[in-house]
């Protein structure tokens, strides 16, 4: 027997939470979500404060999210860059690390991008002090450099150009060769969404979108770990499979095709 | 402990498309040594010829006699993994290491072997995937690559 449309249980290719992220994602641009893995999450935060308290020869404190808030009183901006590069090489070499990142939105992930991943090999960490002029991001999308837009990026930005304000201007950004960044900057201000991702939770966004950071004028210091994510199968710009992104998910029908020959001697 | 060093291999070819003049295929050689605390031997230049790997050949010979090679790209390999299963067994049995620069990561055993035919084995599919797994930005076919081909089909175009 048939079943009629009306009669059928509605059976569809994606399930209600996923079509509902990916529509927020396409409307919006991002997607601000709790970690999936709070436990990764924390770990990684305690491997920050206590290469953080190490580097500036401190005890650290028992609250590693107070310390790393308050970071501003241990370290100035001549210091921080030596800080920030002992961190990420603690974390580069922690061989838990990428993995325990990828946990805290594993889903949100795959819904996202699929199940076969490519996930940037390094990995980029924004410390912005308290008034520091020093850490800003200009303006910019990254598919206008290296990067292809078939990425997304875990945690980066301050602020964002929603998507259809985005096409707007991106339509009219030659206006501008002449004026430069700052000029476009002060342009799209008025349209910029400024994004609040509280401790706990994971932000991730297309790239593609005018995005940067400008001064922390909040008390407390802004800590924000980026990784770029990919489909494995997905066109690569210059940043290639091999120098800047590595395989993390090959699925098992995939492995079979990589591997699969043709029976040989008929040519 | 004696310091037999790591022997650098550049290439005369394009890698993944891309013609790395020598002389920046030597700078990011040596600058992966540097960083690694590596003792660079002056690298050796495979042929032009596509397809020859005699200089590789003679690498692989030289082993015995080093810590490990230094290609400029894991792309240099060869594209056959019978072939490039081969220089990793002599590399292992040598007791030395292969580093490649551009990719910025090094094959020591079975492990860090996989590691790295998985990324070529999919990096070389890409080819088959849509718009052949590239996102060319100067909005061109991805047939059309040099910059000769480029302006020849703006002209045709305009």
């Amino acid at each position: 027997m048939t079943l009629q449309p009306s009669t059928h249980p509605g059976w569809r290719f994606a399930s209600d939470a996923d079509e509902r992220t990916g529509r927020d994602f396409v409307e919006r641009g991002y997607v601000i979500a709790p970690a999936e893995d709070r436990a990764a999450l924390d770990a990684i935060r305690d491997l920050v404060a206590d290469t953080a308290a190490r580097h500036l020869g401190i005890t650290r404190p028992a609250d590693a999210g107070a310390f790393l808030d308050g970071i501003a009183a241990h370290v100035d901006i001549e210091r921080l860059n030596a800080l920030r590069l002992a961190i990420i090489d603690a974390l580069a070499n922690a061989d838990w690390f990428r993995a325990a990142y990828f946990a805290t939105a594993r889903k949100l992930i795959e819904g996202i991008v699929g199940n076969e991943l490519a996930m940037q090999r390094s990995l980029g960490l924004s410390i912005q002090l308290p008034q520091d002029e020093s850490s800003l991001l200009p303006l910019h999308s990254d598919a206008w450099s290296e990067d292809s837009p078939y990425e997304v990026v875990r945690t980066k930005s301050m602020f964002l150009l929603p998507p259809q304000a985005d096409r707007r201007w991106r339509e009219r950004m030659a206006e501008f060769a002449g004026a430069g960044v700052e000029a476009l900057y002060r342009a799209v201000e008025p349209e910029l969404e400024w994004l609040e991702v509280p401790y706990g939770n994971v932000l991730v966004f297309t790239h593609t979108m005018m995005h940067g950071n400008r001064i922390n004028v909040e008390p407390t210091t802004r800590w924000s770990i980026n990784i770029r994510f990919k489909g494995l199968f997905t066109p690569y710009s210059d940043k290639q499979l091999g120098d800047f992104f590595d395989p993390i998910a090959i699925r098992p029908a995939s492995r079979v095709g990589l591997g699969y020959r043709l029976p040989p001697g008929f040519a | 402990m004696i310091e037999r060093g790591y022997r650098g291999y550049v290439g005369s070819r394009p890698v993944r498309g891309v013609a790395f003049p020598q002389r920046v295929q030597n700078l990011v050689v040596r600058d992966y040594a540097q960083r690694r605390g590596l003792a660079y031997r002056l690298s050796l230049v495979e042929h032009a010829m596509p397809g020859s790997y005699m200089i590789l050949a003679n690498l692989l010979d030289e082993l015995p006699n080093l810590d490990g090679v230094i290609f400029f790209s894991a792309f240099m390999l060869p594209p056959d993994v019978a072939a490039r299963q081969a220089v990793y067994d002599r590399v292992i049995a040598a007791g030395a290491s292969l580093h490649v620069a551009l990719e910025n990561r090094c094959v020591t055993d079975r492990r860090t072997c996989a590691d790295l035919e998985e990324t070529i084995a999919v990096a070389q599919v890409l080819g088959a995937t849509p718009f052949g797994g590239r996102y060319e930005k100067d909005g061109l076919p991805p047939a059309v690559r040099s910059a000769t081909e480029a302006a020849l089909l703006r002209i045709v175009s305009a």
